[in-house]
């Protein structure tokens, strides 16, 4: 298709987020570990909205898991990320990482390296 | 483990998509630990609120993964909300439809079953009736199914022995079984190859030898029944006049749709002996009816020649009959002659039916556009917002061709529904036997229902037309462009068509209605009212009769006893030849032989001189009495005394009966209404006439059935072999009028229908014309309207336009029904009442459809009208 995919910023965070989950990433671990790492309540409706999407446009897949009595028996969703997704999310940071390197010297009071 | 309580789940399945049920895990895992945590309250809360939260995910998984689905339903939807919110408007609109689909099935199924007359009989194109032409006196020939008993044997030694032919003599068989007895009116005597010549499905037995030898008799199913109580009755014995019979076959019943009902069949040679000398030796009387069955492909004109080249043989000329052929399957309906077997169908009553038929469609259909036009009005701003928000024109169309399709559909359902209750009180007016058979009747079906569909999808695309055609500002407000009143726009003009169709059905019917009256109730010249007839049964029967007749007269309600040779209602008389004094011509008239008394019992009045009188004993030899009409026909200017060379015939001897006239009567009907009056003869019975067979009884009194016992008592005791089998001769004539009748019936009903569709057709414009109107009627009524004048004001267009409709039917009325009438010997005329009554019919129930609404509108606040819109 040629066309650049673009994605919005929590969908990032999303697929970021379930790829430090590695095989443990399912709907409320997602959630726990985005409130975990950036300190940010994602509503379920938001994420299981992006969660929807992007599976739509092929960046993730999912497959049923166990069911534990904990859940009321029900199974759990897993997603991971596919090559599609991942290529997407590497252009995405090479888009920002570019963008910042064009920045010229003293824009910006913010000390980058750190 | 922790649970949330059932109406979180409920709120939560409200919430999301179907088949997410990892979704619900997810929450109820987080229900678990915030519980822990914070305590139920604020679990409940944050279940609550995630749950909204889910509210989109829904609606993006509903429309992309159903988005098809999604596009179909909500055509659906809203024809279904449509459908509900106009309930009246949808009942009206589908009760139409349904009644005129339903009305057009039935006379389908009518004229299917009419048209199926004797097609059952195998190789049914072969089989021909042989009809005669006879001259039975006065001016015109008779024309008639009966023939010589001679004609069969005549042809079959004579002609082409590669036809079949074959006789049948109609009789009613007095059955005697295990000493219970029966009359059998449906009976046939046949020849032994009747079996050949129409195909009947033996259950048992076989056809070619069953009659072979006299004495078998072959019944149908229902009969051997009816006799035995079993049908396993080959080779039982029953008794028919006393001799033994024995069943040597039993068929299946003749279906309803043969051209004559029988039951029992038995063999002309077993009662040939029964046949009175004249029947079975000359060709001077008729008696039997001859069928005919040739070869494939045969040249029947050839055989037509044939035959009466052949009577010339037998008949000298100035009573030799002219013979003709009948194919079977003109029998039923396309023939009309002297002793026709059963009241048979007619192509005019045929085309009338399905001229009926048209209009109740078109009625129906008009109906249908009409009112979904004008409903689809009401929704002019649905289609101005779809514009608006980009609606493409085709679905638009769509979606109103769907709308009626469904009311199609649904209509077809009714209209099945109705069929099924409606076609028992159809079959019994009609007199059929007509069953819903689906494959028989597949083509009807499947064309009334196509019909229906393609009547929807016209609709709706006309009620889509109509409103897309509306710009869409004018449509957003509801603003009907060129709808101003006026009473010439197209769907008024509908609904005049329709009360125009309608008028002529009712005046048409209200003609037939007193045609039908004017026959039943037409002075007939004699007075039928307690007058029984019975018959002698045989030559020795009325040997009997004359102490018969004393024995009955004792009693004090009898009033006059006496006895002919003709049963009225039925017969005028058998023909003999007469000759004016010192003229040569031979001058044929239908002759009554009659006992003393007959015209006191018929109560018949004379014009001139007397009766047959028992103190006169030369009325035996030297008087006659003739009719008014054959005073007019021999031209007698002084009738009374004038000589008459007649002849007297006993059954197998003819003698010369030259006499003067002593008395004329005033004419009367011998027959029904369809027959003119004809020139008559009467003469006394005596040695050298031929016996007498009926006997008339005239009861005086009110009790009834007190005097029919004592006659039977009577009867029993002198006429041992016989019961009494009796009619009421007003029944007798009454009879004939059943064709009529039938026709009556199904024909009002129609009436009815039409004007009921039209009616509803009418109701429901109203209620939208109404709708428009309110605004109008508010501030004439602030103005200071009366509700009188308001109504007048609402429904005078609707009335002028009935009005003018039935006005416009008249001539057409007028038109039909003269030829209708034409059938008729003796009429009614069409006066102007009846043109009177329609218009009053369809102008009040106009009125009443339209007066409802208008009541309403009128009585509306003129506060609530005034602001509307």
């Amino acid at each position: 298709m040629g066309q650049r995919k673009y994605i919005g910023e929590l969908e990032e965070v999303i697929m970021l987020t379930i790829g430090i989950l590695e095989d443990g990433a399912y709907g409320l671990a997602i959630k726990k570990e985005i409130d975990k790492q950036l300190s940010r309540k994602v509503s379920m409706g938001a994420m299981h909205t992006g969660l929807y999407r992007l599976e739509k446009k092929g960046y993730l897949t999912s497959r049923l898991g166990e069911a534990t009595s904990i859940r009321g028996g029900k199974p759990k969703r897993y997603f991971t990320v596919t090559m599609h997704g991942q290529q997407v999310l590497k252009e995405t940071m090479d888009d920002r990482k570019k963008l910042w390197q064009s920045i010229p010297e003293g824009v910006f009071q913010v000390d980058i390296a750190s | 483990m922790k649970k949330p309580p059932n109406w979180l789940y409920n709120l939560f399945k409200r919430c999301t998509p179907k088949n997410r049920i990892d979704l619900l895990g997810d929450f109820e895992e987080w229900y678990h630990e915030l519980v822990e945590e914070k305590g139920n309250v604020q679990a409940n809360f944050i279940w609550i609120f995630q749950s909204l939260t889910l509210l989109k995910l829904k609606a993006i998984t509903k429309l992309n993964s159903k988005s098809h689905f999604l596009m179909i339903g909500l055509p659906f939807k809203t024809a279904k909300r449509n459908f509900l919110k106009n309930k009246l408007y949808t009942i009206i609109n589908l009760l139409g439809l349904s009644v005129g689909i339903t009305v057009c099935t039935l006379i389908a199924l009518f004229i299917n079953h009419e048209l199926s007359y004797d097609k059952h009989f195998g190789d049914h194109e072969q089989i021909y009736r042989v009809a005669g032409i006879y001259d039975q006196g006065g001016d015109t020939k008779t024309t008639s199914t009966l023939t010589p008993f001679l004609l069969q044997s005549a042809m079959q030694n004579n002609l082409d022995s590669q036809v079949m032919y074959t006789r049948l003599d109609f009789l009613q068989l007095h059955i005697t079984v295990n000493d219970q007895t029966f009359w059998e009116d449906y009976s046939i005597a046949v020849d032994p190859n009747f079996f050949e010549v129409f195909q009947i499905t033996f259950i048992s037995g076989d056809a070619s030898t069953a009659l072979k030898n006299p004495y078998g008799i072959v019944l149908d199913r229902t009969t051997a029944l009816k006799l035995f109580k079993h049908d396993q009755v080959m080779g039982e014995t029953l008794k028919i006049e006393g001799r033994n019979h024995i069943i040597t076959g039993i068929i299946e019943d003749l279906p309803d749709n043969t051209h004559f009902e029988c039951h029992a069949f038995i063999s002309i040679e077993s009662i040939k002996d029964l046949y009175p000398y004249w029947m079975t030796n000359t060709y001077g009387g008729v008696s039997h009816r001859t069928y005919l069955k040739v070869p494939e492909n045969y040249d029947v004109a050839q055989l037509e020649i044939s035959v009466n080249e052949l009577i010339a043989h037998y008949v000298d000329e100035e009573a030799r009959p002219t013979y003709f052929f009948q194919h079977l399957k003109d029998i039923h309906l396309n023939s009309d002659l002297v002793a026709e077997i059963e009241v048979n169908g007619s192509y005019r009553i045929l085309y009338i039916f399905l001229a009926t038929a048209i209009v109740i469609l078109l009625l129906a259909s008009i109906n249908f556009m009409n009112l979904s036009v004008a409903g689809a009005f009401r929704r002019l701003k649905e289609t101005g917002v779809k514009k608006v928000m980009g609606a493409s024109r085709s679905s638009q169309i769509w979606q109103f061709q769907l709308e009626a399709l469904l009311m199609g559909l649904v209509a077809s359902l009714i209209t099945i529904l109705l069929i099924n209750l409606s076609l028992p009180s159809f079959n019994a007016t009609t007199g059929k036997e007509i069953r819903l058979d689906l494959v028989d009747n597949l083509l009807i079906f499947g064309v009334c229902f196509i019909l229906l569909l393609v009547i929807s999808l016209i609709t709706g695309r006309l009620s889509a037309l109509f409103l897309l055609k509306v710009p869409v500002p004018n449509a957003l407000f509801g603003i009907v462009s060129g709808d101003r009143r006026n009473t010439l726009n197209p769907r008024n003009i509908l609904v005049g068509v329709q009360f125009f169709l309608a008028a002529i059905l009712l005046s048409s019917t209200l003609v037939i209605f007193r045609q039908l009256y004017f026959m039943q109730n037409k002075d007939l010249g004699i007075d039928t009212e307690q007058l029984l007839v019975a018959s002698f049964q045989s030559p020795e029967g009325f040997e009997n009769y004359p102490i018969l007749k004393e024995k009955i007269l004792k009693n004090a309600f009898i009033e006059s006893v006496s006895a002919s040779t003709s049963r009225l209602a039925y017969r005028v008389g058998g023909w003999r030849q007469y000759k004016k004094p010192n003229t040569v011509e031979n001058i044929h008239l239908p002759t009554v032989i009659v006992a003393h008394d007959y015209f006191e019992t018929i109560n018949v009045d004379f014009v001139l001189g007397r009766g047959f009188n028992d103190a006169f004993p030369s009325d035996y030899t030297d008087a006659y009495v003739i009719n008014e009409s054959a005073a007019k026909f021999l031209k007698l200017e002084h009738p009374i005394g004038a000589q008459l060379k007649g002849s007297a015939y006993t059954g197998q001897t003819w003698s010369v009966k030259d006499a003067k006239i002593i008395g004329v009567v005033e004419d009367f009907h011998f027959t029904s209404l369809h027959d003119k009056i004809q020139p008559a003869v009467f003469s006394l019975s005596s040695e050298i006439t031929y016996p007498l067979q009926w006997m008339f009884i005239k009861i005086n009194g009110n009790d009834l059935i007190q005097s029919l016992e004592a006659i039977e008592e009577i009867w029993s005791e002198i006429h041992t072999s016989t019961p009494f089998r009796y009619q009421f001769l007003d029944d007798a004539f009454e009879e004939h009028y059943l064709q009529e009748k039938q026709f009556l019936n199904v024909f009002s009903a129609f009436a009815f229908l039409s004007i009921f569709i039209g009616c509803l057709g009418l109701f429901g414009l109203t209620a939208f014309i109404m709708h428009r109107r309110t605004k109008e009627i508010g501030i004439r009524k602030v103005l200071g309207a009366s509700r009188l004048v308001l109504l007048k004001v609402l429904s005078i267009d609707f009335l002028k336009l009935v009005f003018m409709a039935c006005i416009l039917g008249t001539p057409i009325t007028l038109w039909l029904m003269a030829k209708w009438l034409e059938n008729f010997e003796y009429r009614t005329s069409i006066s102007w009442w009846i043109f009177g009554l329609t218009a009053m019919g369809a102008l009040v129930s106009a009125g009443v459809s339209i007066f409802y609404h208008s009541m309403k509108v009128a009585n509306t606040n003129p506060i609530e009208s005034i602001k509307y819109e």
